[in-house]
Formats: C-alpha cells, sequence, structure tokens
C-alpha cells in the first residue's frame, strides 16, 4: 500500500475521526497513525476497524486493524488466514443487498452500507461499512479499502426512537381531538384525521395541509385570529367556534392554543387542539329544554288558577247581565260587560306571557346574536314570574311586593331568550327565598357602558358557605331541583361576556348582580335610514309558512328597530289583522291554505271593514321570476318582490309603500284661490297616490286617480279617461279635495303625466283664445249691427 | 326648482327653451334630441299647439358624472310661443332651472322677441321666481338666412334683449345645426352648477 493510497484513505476517514473525537496527528506512516487511532479513542465509543481487502472473487481482507477484535471479537488473523472469512459472517439476509452494492462503488469509487456481521459471541451486529475503491495507474481496481463501525447502539437508539413516534402517531391519529400544527408564519404543517371529521372533511381529500382550512371559511376566520393571537402574545388559549359542517350540520367546536417553544423564548409554532362539543352544547340545551318545561308546568298550575278566577268574574258577570236584561236595567248590563271585557283582556295578556314563555328556544347553534332592551326583558320576566308564583302565593296567603324601577334602553347584544331565562331565574330564586312573602326589588341602570340587573329580596338569604357552591352543577338547596339553574345562569352570562354576582344583604336577604356588557345603538348611528323610521318602528305583519324564513325576516326586521309580527298562514295572519292595527303586510305569494292574491283581497277587506286606510301590501314570490314592478292595483298587491330579498331592502320598500299609503291621512285642509293645474302637478312631483276629487263652479263633479306620479285615470260625469281628465283640468273655477287612495275601477290613462298636464294647459288656452275670439266676433257683429242700425238711424 | 330624490339617487334639473313662436326652440330641441345618444336620452315627446309645437325629453348628461354620488337628470322643454298659450307656458315653466331664450333674428320679429322677454318675466314672477336669479342663455337664430332674408345684427339683438350684457349669447342656426350644441352646453353646464350650489 503505496503511501499516497494511505493518505487517501485517511482522508476520506474524516468522518470516522471525527466521529472518534481524534485530533489529526501529523500522518509519517499509515501504520502509526492508525495505532494512535486506535489508543486514543476511548473505549465506549463505537471505534472504526480500518482494513484493506481484495477488489474480486470473495473480497477476501488484505489487512486489516487490531480494533477489529473489540468491535467484533475475531481476531484480526482470522480475517487476514481465511479470505472468505467475512463473507461467512454476513447474516444471510443483507448479503444479497451488499452484492448489488458493487457497480455502485465501481461507478463511484464510493459505497456505504449497513449490515449485520456475526460476532464472535454468536449474535449479530450492525456494521457501518465504508469502501474506498483504490485504483492503479491504469485505473483498473486495485483495492478496496474501507472501516467499519459497529452501529449497533445507535440502530437500537434509532428502532426505539421509530417506535416511540409511531407509538405517538398511532395515539395522535386514533385521538378524538383534532390536533393542527401550524408554523410561525400560520401555515398548517401536520394535522391529525380527527380534525377532518370535526371540519366534516372527508379524509384524503385534504392531501395538502394547506387546503384543509379551505373546507371552512367561517372556521378559518376564527381559527387564524386565534391562532394570530397565541403567536403574538405567546400565551396559550381556548375559544368556541361554531360552522355548518359539509354536511349542514352545526357543528360547536372548543379550540385550544399553545406556543411551541424552541427551548428559548422563541416560538417556533402553535399546536391546536380542537374538540367537537356539539353533543354536550345539545345536551347543555335539553336540560335547559326540561328546566323551561319544569317552570313551564308550574306556571301552568299557576295559570290554571288564574284563569279559573276569570272564568268565575265571567260567568258571573254574565249572569248578572242576564238578570240585567231581565230587569231591563241597562246600565247594570253594560258595566257586567265590561267586566267581562276586562277579564278576556286579562286572560289575553296572561295567554301571550305564556306564549311568550313558552316559544321553543332556539337552538344556541342558529341562534343570531341581536340588539336587544335589557330592561324590556327584565320586565317581561318580572310580569311571568308574577304569574307563576300567584298559585303558590295564594295558597299560602303570603304576599310579595315587587319594586321595580326600569331604564329604558339599556342595550345589549346577545341571544334575547337566554338573557331572558337568566332573568327569570334569579327572579324565581328570589321567590323561592320568600316562602313567607317579603319585597323584591329589581332594578336595570346603565353603569359605564355596563348594563346592570340588580334583583334584591329580603328573604332567607344564603349561607355564607354555600355561596361558592351556587353555580355548581347539580348543588341545590331546595328540594324537587335539578340544580342547574344557576349554572345555567353563569355559563349563559359568561357567553355573553358579562358577569354575575351574589351578594348577601343585611339583616337577611340576597342580591343578584349581573352585568352585561352594554351595545351602542347601530340602529341609529349605521343604518342611514334611521331618520326616516318612526322611532318605534312600523308594525310589519309577516305571513310566511316556512319557519326559517319567517324567522330570517323577523329577526332582521327587529335589528332594523321594527315591530315585526309573525303569522304561518293567512288565516292567522287575518286573524292578528282583525285585532291589532298594522301598518304593512309582507305575505308569501303560495301559501298552503290561501294564496298570496286572495290573502291580498282579504287584507283588503279587513282593512276596508275597519274603516281605516288600507296598508301596503307586499308579496314575496318564492320561484324564481322577475320582479315585478308594476302590478294590477285592482288586486291590493302593491308590490311583488322576488326572493330571496334582503331584509333592509325589503324594510326599505315598506317604508317607500307606507309613505306613499299614508299620504291622505295625515293633513286635510283647505287650499284657496290656487290654480288647479299647479296642483296636479304637485301632487305628481311628491309621488303619491291619491284621488282628487274636483267639482266645477256650475256643478260638474269629476275624479282623477294619481298614482306615484302617474294619472291612471279620471272620471267626470259620463266621460272617462283623458277626455275626463282634460274636461275635470279645464273647469273654470270650483272646489277641490284630496281623498284617499282607492284603487280606480280600470285604468284608462297611459300617457305621462307631464303630456297630461301640457296638454290640459294647451287645451285650457285654446279655450280662452276661442272664448276670446268669440267674444271678438261678437264685439264685430254688435259693431256691425250698430253699424246698421246707425245707418239706418241716420238714414 | 330641480327635484331631488335620494330614494332614486338623482338630481332631476329642468332646462326650458322660451322665445317667441316660430324661433326655432322646436328645431334646437330636436337636433340636440337627435345628437344626444340614444341610451341616455329619453323619449321625445310632442305636443301639437297650433302653430308651434311643445315638446320635451329627459336625458343623462354623462358627461357631466355624477355630483355627491347623485346622477343628473336633465329635462328639456319647449314651451308654445304663441302668446295664446300662455298658461301652458306657465305649466312647462315651473320648476325651471335654467332658460334658454331662443330670439328670432329676423327683422320683422323684433317686438315679437321683446314681448316674448317681457312675457318671460311676467310669468317667472308669478311663480316667484326672478329672471335674474336664473340661468339664462341666449340664442339669437335663423343666422343663416343672412341674404335671403333681413336681419337684426346681433348687437341690435343685444342691445333689444341683453343691454346690460347679463346673460352669455350664441349666434346660431337650428335648422343647419350651428351653435345649438353650444347653447345647450352652456345651460346644462350653469343649471347644473346653480342647481349644486343650491341643494348640495
Amino acid at each position: 500500500m503505496s503511501e499516497k493510497q494511505v493518505y487517501e484513505l485517511l482522508s476520506d476517514l474524516g468522518i470516522a475521526l471525527r466521529l472518534n473525537g481524534t485530533k489529526k496527528k501529523k500522518p509519517t506512516r499509515a501504520e502509526t497513525d492508525i495505532q494512535d487511532l486506535q489508543t486514543s479513542s476511548s473505549p465506549s465509543l463505537p471505534q472504526a476497524t480500518i482494513y484493506t481487502r481484495k477488489p474480486q472473487d470473495d473480497y477476501g481482507i488484505t489487512s486489516i486493524t487490531e480494533n477489529v477484535k473489540s468491535q467484533l471479537g475475531h481476531e484480526a488473523r482470522e480475517f487476514l488466514d481465511e479470505p472468505a472469512f467475512w463473507l461467512k459472517g454476513i447474516h444471510p439476509d443483507d448479503a444479497p443487498a451488499i452484492f448489488s452494492g458493487f457497480p455502485k462503488l465501481l461507478d463511484s469509487g464510493n459505497h456505504v452500507q449497513e449490515y449485520r456481521f456475526l460476532h464472535k459471541d454468536g449474535t449479530y451486529r450492525w456494521i457501518r461499512d465504508h469502501w474506498i475503491m483504490i485504483r492503479d495507474d491504469q485505473g483498473s481496481p486495485f483495492e478496496i479499502a474501507g472501516c467499519w463501525i459497529d452501529v449497533t447502539e445507535q440502530k437500537r437508539v434509532e428502532d426505539t426512537l421509530r417506535k416511540t413516534v409511531l407509538r405517538y402517531r398511532s395515539l395522535v391519529d386514533s385521538s378524538p381531538v383534532g390536533m393542527v400544527s401550524f408554523d410561525t408564519r400560520g401555515e398548517i404543517t401536520e394535522f391529525n384525521p380527527a380534525v377532518l371529521q370535526i371540519l366534516g372533511a372527508p379524509f384524503g381529500e385534504a392531501t395538502d395541509p394547506k387546503y384543509l382550512f379551505t373546507y371552512l371559511p367561517v372556521m378559518e376566520a376564527g381559527i387564524s385570529e386565534a391562532i394570530l393571537h397565541c403567536m403574538e402574545s405567546g400565551k396559550a388559549g381556548v375559544g368556541e367556534y361554531q360552522y355548518k359542517s359539509k354536511k349542514e350540520r352545526q357543528v360547536c367546536t372548543r379550540l385550544h392554543v399553545t406556543p411551541v417553544h424552541n427551548g428559548e423564548s422563541n416560538i417556533s409554532g402553535i399546536h391546536a387542539f380542537i374538540e367537537d362539543i356539539s353533543d354536550q352544547k345539545r345536551a347543555e340545551e335539553l336540560i335547559v329544554k326540561s328546566e323551561r318545561l319544569k317552570v313551564l308546568g308550574q306556571m301552568a298550575r299557576g295559570l290554571g288558577y288564574n284563569f279559573n278566577n276569570l272564568l268565575q268574574v265571567v260567568s258571573g258577570s254574565a249572569d248578572m247581565a242576564l238578570t240585567g236584561l231581565d230587569m231591563n236595567d241597562m246600565d247594570a248590563v253594560r258595566n257586567n260587560l265590561k267586566q267581562i271585557l276586562e277579564s278576556a283582556q286579562s286572560a289575553t295578556e296572561t295567554v301571550k306571557w305564556l306564549h311568550q314563555f313558552g316559544r321553543t328556544p332556539k337552538t344556541s347553534a342558529d341562534s343570531q346574536k341581536e340588539l336587544f332592551d335589557f330592561s324590556e326583558l327584565v320586565e317581561e320576566a318580572v310580569e311571568i314570574c308574577k304569574f307563576w308564583s300567584r298559585a303558590e302565593l295564594e295558597r299560602t296567603g303570603a304576599q310579595i311586593k315587587y319594586d321595580v324601577s326600569l331604564k329604558k334602553d339599556c342595550l345589549v347584544e346577545g341571544i334575547p331568550d337566554q338573557i331572558s331565562w337568566v332573568a327569570l331565574n334569579i327572579l324565581k330564586n328570589a321567590v323561592e327565598a320568600l316562602p313567607n312573602g317579603g319585597r323584591i326589588k329589581v332594578k336595570t341602570y346603565i353603569d359605564e357602558n355596563l348594563a346592570i340587573l340588580r334583583v334584591e329580596d329580603n328573604g332567607v338569604g344564603i349561607k355564607l358557605e354555600e355561596i361558592n357552591n351556587l353555580t355548581q352543577a347539580f348543588w341545590t338547596s331546595k328540594d324537587g331541583h335539578a340544580g342547574m339553574g344557576l349554572t345555567f345562569n353563569s355559563e349563559i352570562i359568561r357567553r355573553h361576556k358579562g358577569k354575575m354576582g351574589i351578594k348577601r344583604m343585611k339583616p337577611h336577604g340576597t342580591c343578584f348582580v349581573v352585568r352585561l356588557p352594554g351595545a351602542i345603538d347601530k340602529r341609529k348611528n349605521g343604518q342611514p335610514h334611521a331618520e326616516e323610521m318612526s322611532e318605534r318602528g312600523f308594525r310589519i305583519l309577516l305571513i310566511e309558512d316556512d319557519e326559517r324564513v319567517l324567522r330570517i325576516l323577523e329577526e332582521g326586521l327587529k335589528l332594523l328597530g321594527q315591530q315585526p309580527i309573525c303569522a304561518m298562514s293567512v288565516e292567522e295572519g287575518l286573524k292578528i289583522l282583525h285585532q291589532s292595527e298594522v301598518d304593512a303586510v309582507v305575505c308569501e305569494l303560495a301559501m298552503p291554505d290561501k294564496s298570496g292574491w286572495e290573502a291580498a283581497a282579504a287584507v283588503r277587506e279587513v282593512f276596508r271593514e275597519k274603516n281605516v286606510p288600507k296598508a301596503p301590501f307586499i308579496a314575496l314570490m318564492g320561484y324564481a321570476a322577475p320582479e315585478q314592478d308594476e302590478v294590477d292595483p285592482s288586486t291590493g298587491v302593491d308590490r311583488v318582490l322576488a326572493k330571496p330579498i334582503k331584509v333592509p331592502q325589503l324594510l326599505e320598500i315598506i317604508t317607500q309603500e307606507i309613505g306613499k299609503e299614508s299620504a291622505g291621512g295625515a293633513f286635510s285642509g283647505k287650499v284657496d284661490r290656487i290654480d288647479l293645474l299647479e296642483y296636479v302637478q304637485l301632487l305628481l312631483l311628491n309621488g303619491r297616490r291619491i284621488v282628487l276629487e274636483v267639482a266645477s263652479t256650475e256643478g260638474m263633479k269629476g275624479h282623477i286617480f294619481v298614482d306615484r306620479g302617474e294619472i291612471l285615470h279620471a272620471i267626470c260625469g259620463d266621460l272617462r279617461g283623458e277626455d275626463a281628465l282634460y274636461k275635470c283640468l279645464t273647469f273654470k273655477s270650483g272646489t277641490f279635495s284630496t281623498l284617499p287612495w282607492q284603487e280606480p275601477e280600470e285604468v284608462t290613462i297611459n300617457r305621462s303625466a307631464m303630456f297630461l298636464l301640457v296638454e290640459a294647459a294647451r287645451k285650457k288656452d285654446d279655450m280662452r283664445f276661442k272664448l276670446i275670439q268669440a267674444r271678438e266676433s261678437n264685439r264685430r257683429q254688435v259693431a256691425r249691427d250698430l253699424g246698421a242700425a246707425s245707418t239706418v238711424i241716420i238714414k | 326648482m330641480a327635484i331631488v330624490s335620494r330614494k332614486k339617487n338623482e338630481i332631476q334639473c329642468k332646462v326650458v327653451y322660451y322665445g317667441p313662436g316660430r324661433g326655432g326652440k322646436t328645431t334646437n330641441l330636436i337636433t340636440i334630441h337627435k345628437a344626444v345618444a340614444s341610451k341616455v336620452r329619453g323619449q321625445l315627446i310632442s305636443i301639437h299647439t297650433s302653430g308651434d309645437r311643445t315638446i320635451f325629453f329627459d336625458f343623462m348628461p354623462m358627461d357631466l358624472g355624477a355630483v355627491k354620488n347623485m346622477n343628473i337628470k336633465i329635462s328639456v322643454y319647449t314651451v308654445p310661443g304663441q302668446v295664446i298659450y300662455n298658461d301652458t307656458r306657465k305649466v312647462v315653466l315651473r320648476g325651471v332651472d335654467g332658460i334658454v331664450f331662443v330670439a328670432d333674428s329676423l327683422e320683422i320679429r323684433q317686438t315679437h322677441n321683446i314681448e316674448s322677454m317681457s312675457n318671460l318675466q311676467d310669468n317667472l314672477q308669478d311663480l316667484g321666481r326672478q329672471l335674474s336669479d336664473m340661468p339664462l342663455v341666449l340664442q339669437y337664430n335663423k343666422r343663416d338666412l343672412n341674404g335671403t332674408s333681413r336681419l337684426m345684427s346681433v348687437k341690435q339683438l343685444e342691445e333689444d334683449l341683453n343691454s346690460d350684457h347679463l346673460y352669455k349669447s350664441f349666434p346660431a342656426s337650428a335648422l343647419v345645426g350651428n351653435g345649438v350644441k353650444e347653447t345647450f352646453k352652456q345651460i346644462c353646464m350653469m343649471t347644473v352648477a346653480n342647481v349644486c350650489r343650491q341643494f348640495l
């Protein structure tokens, strides 16, 4: 082996040398260097055995360092004496792989492989074998130099590591909790299958983690914010997110985010854990519902009692009335009837409260947050509570005095149903704390942008040690209660970002304080049409059989400050119409019980019966069809709109229509010495619907139907249409008055209003001109006659 | 008085062509109507009065764009010039935002011009308006008849109708089309500027 070759060998063994932590000494001779290598290496580290071997045949070893003994237990001599010794020691499974590596060695002159080799003690050891091809001056293979390192330990560690990783991986993969890793740029690096399941994406569809969240834009928005926040603050966090999964299922998830630190304070990424808590939520809702039902049952008892009383009054009064009739005492009869009416009203009121409380609460998943007056809800709750407790109180003879002071416009944003539940629950607790009667103070007010409810009773009070238990689930001091009331209260309030406090009052009693973040009334600031709306909003009757649509419209209109009244059928709508005042009617055209057109006619009839101007009727069309601007006015339908329609847009149209309808009602009076043409021109300008009645001094009478800037119809005596219009407009003098809009029996005029006006003016001018001409000719005639006469006289 | 309709997001201005009968107002309007792209103009509506026609149409001048996000719509009217149609003129004149006075350059119409101008002043006064507050453009029409008929000089016309030189005036020939667009453009600009000053 030439010195040059040894150098080459050694330089290629740099890795081995470094591995052994040996300082490279001045290589005087290869042998000594190898000796050095051997002696200086610490025994615990795997040592490199350096050897040379034949480049062909049996690859017999031609030289080898002595340290082979420490590695494989065999003497160096054994390798040198028996050329096939090496071949025999190789694990039979690994041998084919070794030989397939030779062509590569010939190619590159360099090859590394790992295989098992039989130790003297009979076990196989893993060896990493590094071969270097040494060629002679002609370039043909001369010798293979190489080194062995025992990598058994390393292999073992790697294997254990791999198994551990696999174990963790399977743990992660089979976990029901979704896990997602993000890098510092917020890109997803890894996730487990549970994520896909929670997100509702089929496994395999999202091959690239980057596309994972494209399944759920809604969720992504929430999550990326949480992640960003986590990344910036370096703090772990928890949040809840709702979204609709691909299968239209409402999913509620809880998200935990924790930053991943890379040893120092730097954040190298974020871990996010997603839990599907929909079932949990549903269970919670079920419990709330059952609690509600229980209260409802209690209320029903109270109501039964209440109704019994009312019926007593009704039947008694009816009896009295009959007697009064017999005795012909009309005053008494009237009084009795009045009493009956009052009782009925009271019963209606009771039913209303019951209805309000009994309405099916929306599941939290699809309930939208909205702006509402906290005080209104509390007022409702107080009334419900009174009803609920009445029976019990009358039984025991106890009396509860309510001291209610509510601040108007305690605006809060949230889910009214839930807040109303909170208020009722607290009130109920207060009543229950007063088995012997007492006083309940209810107060709402605003303090530093917090809407606050205070409910104070002077009842039995809560023991100090019990205060901590109050909001715990299933804890109760009362019999027959699930003990969930305050638990849910605090949960609901927490979700509304509010706080609930409990105070013990002196000398006895309890005070509950609920603080909710106050909301700014966007209705007044943000809405461009706010000034057009009356303060309390319009009463809008919504008739729609699809409950979802109905709710959307209702919520939307409420949010915009209106007072929607809902009806699921035309029949129900008409009933409401009979009973209460309504500013506008919005009705689905295809109702199951009656078509929208029939409904419109019926609605018109109701208004006619009530003898009030008809409210605008807006029909919603479910099926796809072009929006109709022009609707036959005789149908009673004022507008037909195609669904879907955005609520603000709907409201704008309602406002427009109401503006037109209410034109006649606002003012009436006299306008003197005004040109009729001028007045009609004004009427046309303001876009109202009005019927103008014109009477001439000669006793002629006419009607002109002005509809939103156009003249539809005119009647004057026997005349109809344009002729009638011109006749009316060219009256020399007379009176006129405006009547509320009434659909004309027919539309006879379809020219542009400006044309009609100018034409009328022209006719008027023509008439006057003819009159002047007639007078002129008359005068001339007279003059002529006079002239003739005078001639005669002169004669 | 322009109509500002927030609902339609539109300001509707009214320009009236005033002047003696047979002075060329209708010719002016027909020429303009033809020149305006059909997309932005409304239908030309014509009412026949004996001897003269009253015509009107609406158009949306695109190049004026929108003022404060409101589109501008200009309704253009002519009045019947004959003395007897004064009520018609009043109806048309109500709510006017800008006036073009089309004067007849023919020497024999001199008194008609002057009478029409004073009638305009009277009618405006009846409607509670002042000519001096109103954008007004004068057009001396029929300049193309020079040579065939006896025409008044522009100087003479100015003396008759615009003695204080308060108003801008254009010589024109409605039949040929000269000066028509210039007059119209001027009145539109003045009207819109005035309306915007008042309302916005």
